[in-house]
Order: structure tokens, then sequence, then C-alpha cells
């Protein structure tokens, strides 16, 4: 029932992924701690125990490794009873480090809230600190300790643990947010690695932080109380509130895309602070669009004169590409075919790096054009469906290798259209 | 005001060149439909042409050029039934965020976090056709320059 519908929910990477997180971070001390401030797991306690983010901070690797978490739930357990039968499946790790039940059951409630599934964010969070407490090594090996833990040893610490939360799981949700709240403790660019992944991953979903109490639940509830989407671990210090746990999420969201136009925007790599930034943005966005106005206005003004140049030029393109394959060289036009090659040899030369280049292009390309213009225009009218295959081609020999009009700018453009 | 129809099945792997392409063609096409058109109206229809073309080669899934194309789709059928609505959507609640989002397209409905994302997206596409722009513009005065160096 819960555990067939979890599974396919869970058993998925991310998931896995976010207990690694948790696990490998998790040291033994840790736990001490946390079993120390908890004295029973079902009080509402607002887990400071943030002997968390500690622990997050052991372990960083695990982040981003999706654990596909086979829950070998066994069906028996059930909600109100731990994760016992995920938990241990997936811990081949002893549970020797569980120094007492009560750590146990504290930290299992803790975690709950991370799983989605009631039982299945016990055993999560009881596979996590277990893992946590095992070893650090586990954080590279994530995904074979779940994997092995999930298939080994199962139902190893079956203890009676109470799931606390029940809450729908998104796998990759849950570990976005682990990511993203570890991500904060772990080198900048591990978390940044991480959280760019789960945000290409994911949708640019909120993190809904809707506390469901439920009785014993509170202190889970506390915690982490996501639903569906991500589930954040409170950072040591701070407050475990949903709302503010989600709030962290998002504000750190915010500050990697703002980081990110920092470097797009040119000249604002001193400024620190949200607003001057923004104010900046603007800025610079507003500058662009009064350019392309600008520029627009000018063209208009230009084409008049210049009629058939452009036509010319891209007939010209048309016949290249459609004259020969790829490689603009072999020219089969008659009429075309010393022009056409200069103009490749021109638009060759438009690869290399240079503002100036397109326009010299063009110069030469009009100048050779010139004679020949009203047989490309005849030519053009005659194939105005080869464009786009030709001029493809043409355009691709033309900024094929380097960058098509700047150098700096357009580096990295065939790729980085996409950043985020 | 000249409707640019940027048809095309441009698969091309440079996404930066079929910006340049969507916009030389739609370039050409202003130039070729109603050259003697006032100039206003054709700088409208270029900057129109060019908005369209940065769209177009951007990503589908971004906001912004699917709010660009929308307002194509709807500046099309706004003429066709002659008739003119303006979308100013006046937010009563005014955050720092506001200007950006009045600036990018699409920007009004959009968390935050989703506007700063497509505000980059947004700037890298303007960048690129304020350049490409720029060298078309260059390469007329060039033409013209030269033109006159010959007669």
């Amino acid at each position: 029932m819960d555990f067939g519908k979890k599974r396919k929910l869970g058993v998925e990477n991310r998931s896995v992924e976010a207990l690694n997180c948790h696990t490998s971070s998790f040291a033994n001390t840790d736990w001490h701690q946390l079993s120390s401030s908890l004295s029973s797991w079902n009080q509402p306690s607002d887990t400071h125990t943030l002997s968390f983010p500690k622990a997050a901070n052991a372990s960083s690797s695990t982040i981003g490794k999706p654990v596909p978490l086979n829950w070998n739930l066994s069906d028996s357990v059930e909600k109100e009873e731990i994760y016992l039968s995920t938990g241990p499946g997936l811990l081949p790790l002893s549970l020797s480090n569980f120094s007492s039940d009560t750590e146990f059951i504290e930290r299992s409630a803790r975690f709950s809230c991370f799983v989605s599934n009631e039982s299945n964010a016990i055993a999560e969070t009881q596979m996590q600190m277990d893992i946590a407490g095992k070893t650090e090594a586990l954080k590279d090996k994530s995904k074979l300790n779940y994997h092995s833990s999930n298939s080994g040893s199962s139902k190893k610490d079956q203890s009676e643990l109470e799931s606390p939360i029940t809450k729908k799981r998104k796998s990759k949700q849950e570990m976005e947010l682990h990511k993203s709240q570890d991500t904060a403790q772990l080198p900048s660019d591990v978390a940044k690695n991480v959280v760019d992944s789960k945000q290409k991953a994911e949708k640019n979903s909120l993190i809904m932080a809707t506390v469901k109490p439920s009785g014993k639940n509170s202190k889970v509830a506390g915690e982490a109380q996501k639903e569906d989407y991500i589930h954040v671990r409170a950072r040591r210090g701070q407050a475990t509130n949903s709302h503010s746990l989600a709030e962290r999420v998002r504000r750190e969201k915010i500050s990697e895309r703002m980081k990110f136009l920092q470097d797009l925007v040119p000249g604002c790599s001193k400024i620190t602070g949200k607003a001057v930034m923004l104010d900046e943005i603007i800025n610079y966005v507003q500058s662009l669009q009064r350019q392309v106005e600008f520029l627009s206005m000018k063209l208009a003004a230009v084409n008049p004169r210049l009629d058939f140049n452009i036509e010319g030029i891209l007939s010209k393109d048309l016949f290249q590409t459609r004259s020969g394959p790829s490689s603009a060289i072999g020219f089969s036009h008659d009429m075309i075919n010393h022009q056409l090659h200069s103009l490749h040899q021109n638009i060759i030369q438009v690869g290399m790096p240079g503002v100036m280049n397109p326009t010299e292009v063009f110069r030469r390309e009009l100048n050779v054009q010139l004679p020949s213009t009203s047989t490309f225009k005849e030519a053009a009218q005659q194939m105005p469906n080869a464009w786009d295959d030709d001029l493809q081609n043409i355009i691709q020999m033309t900024y094929g290798n380097s960058t098509p009009l700047k150098t700096q700018d357009l580096n990295g453009t065939p790729h980085d259209l996409f950043p985020l | 005001m000249k409707q640019n129809k940027n048809t095309s099945s441009n698969n091309s792997p440079r996404k930066a060149s079929m910006q340049t392409y969507h916009f030389l063609r739609s370039l050409t096409h202003i130039n070729l439909t109603r050259p003697s058109s006032p100039l206003h109206r054709r700088s409208r229809a270029i900057r129109r042409a060019a908005y369209v073309s940065m769209a177009r080669a951007a990503s589908p899934r971004r906001m912004w050029t699917r709010a660009i194309l929308g307002r194509l789709q709807l500046l099309r059928r706004a003429r066709l039934l002659r008739r003119r609505r303006n979308y100013k959507k006046k937010t009563t609640i005014s955050t720092p965020h506001d200007k950006l989002r009045r600036l990018v397209p699409g920007g009004e409905e959009m968390d935050f976090c989703r506007l700063l994302e497509e505000t980059a997206d947004y700037a890298e596409f303007l960048s690129k056709q304020v350049r490409i722009m720029r060298s078309v513009v260059d390469f007329m005065e060039a033409e013209c320059r030269k033109k006159e160096e010959k007669v």
C-alpha cells in the first residue's frame, strides 16, 4: 500500500542522495549530541540538534550522488513503526553506532521529515544516521552503500520507531533541498554544482514547506516539513521552522542567481548587495533595450540606400550552401563560383576573432557581388526554400569554430545559451 | 507596420548564428516589402524583428521567449482585427523588483527567483542581438561609404 507508492516515489536517486548526504554528514559525535539534545523523539523539540549541520559539514561528497533507494521496504513495516524495514535494508553498516535506542529514535524522528513517506522517511533518516555514524567513507560511495544496504541487511534496525511524518515524497526535490541546504555548509563550488544540477534537473519549484503537524510528529514536523518537493535540513543555530527553511533555500537560490548575473553584467564584480546589483542589472537591461531601439532606427535609416545588399548576401549564402556540401568550397554554380569562393573565404575569415571581420567580409562580399546582384536576386527568388539548410551550413562555417561576431562575448554561446 | 515572417525550420547548431540568420532574414523582408514606408514604422518593424529573432534563437522553455512570440501573435491578430489593446498591468504592490519585471518580457507573473533566471537569459540574448545589429549597421555604413567613394 503505502510502500508500493513509496517505492515508486522514493526509489529514486535523489532520496537516497539526500539520505547519503545526511548520513555521511553525520558523525557519531553528532549523534550523541543529538541524542543528548533530545530527550525523546516524541517531543516536539525544535531540533536544533543542529548537529546536523555539523554532520553536513563533515560530509559533502554525498551530495549530488543519486543513490537509488531500493526500498526493500518490507511491507510489514507500518506507519507507526519506523522505517525499520527500509532503514536496515539500507544500512549494511552495523547499527553498532547507535549508542542507544533513544538516539536512534530521535534521529529517525528527525530525519523522518526528510522523507515523504512516513515509514520511508524514518527509514531514510535512520539509514542516514546509521551511515553517517558509520563512516565518512560512505560519502563517496553513497550509491553503492545504499544499494548494498538496501539489498543487504534488511530490517536490522527494526526498532520501533515511529514515523512521525506523513508526507508525500518527491525524492528529487528532497535531494534538491538537501543539497541546497548542505551546500551552504559545503564548499561553495560543490554546493553550486549540486544546486545547479538540482536546479537544472528540477523545475524551479519552490519549496513547499507546509507543516503538517501530527501529534507526536510535531518535533519532526518542526524540523523540515516539506511536502512534495524539497527536504531541507535545518542548520545549526537556525530556526527549523518549515517556512524559514524554505525561505532559506529560496534565498540561496536567489543569491546564486545574483552571482550568475553578476558575471553576466559587465563591471559588476565588485558590487556586493542585492539592491545595488539589482539596480545594475536593471540599468544594463535598459541600456541594451535602448541600444536595440537605436540600432533599429539606424538600420531603418541606412537600409533604403542599400536595398539589395542584404538580400544579396543571403542569397549568396544560399547559393553557397546550396551548391556545395557543408564545406562551402565546392561550388558548382557557374555564375557564382568564383564569387562564392571569395565569399567563402571571407566567411571563413569571419570566423576569426574581431568585430570588424564580419563587416569586412560583408564588404568584400558586396564588392564581389555587385556585378552579379541581379543574378543573385533571380536566383534567390528561385530557391526560397533552400535557405534553411544552406544558410545553416554557411553560417555554421562562417561562425563555425570561433565566435560569431565578438570573440569575447560569444565564446561560449553555443553552450551557454541556457546556462540556467 | 510590417510583419516579419520568421518561419524557418532551422536546426542550426549555432544558436547565435541562428539569431543572425533570423534577423537578417527579417531585415531583408522588411527591406523588400514597402521600402518606402515611413522611417519610424520601419524602425519599429526592425525592432520587432530583432526581438523575434532573439526569441526564436532562444529556448522556448523560457518565459520571455514565449512572451515575445505571444506578443507577436497578438500583434498579428490585433492588426487583423484592427484593434490595439494595451496590456499594461499596474501592480498595486510595488517591490524593488517591479522595474525588472517590467523590463523583462513576461516577467510579471514570475517569482523573483525565476525572474533572475529569465533576466540572465534575456540579457545574454539581448547583448547578442545588439552585437549583431551593430555589425550589420557597420557593414551597411561601410558599404554606403564605399559606394559614395566610388561615385
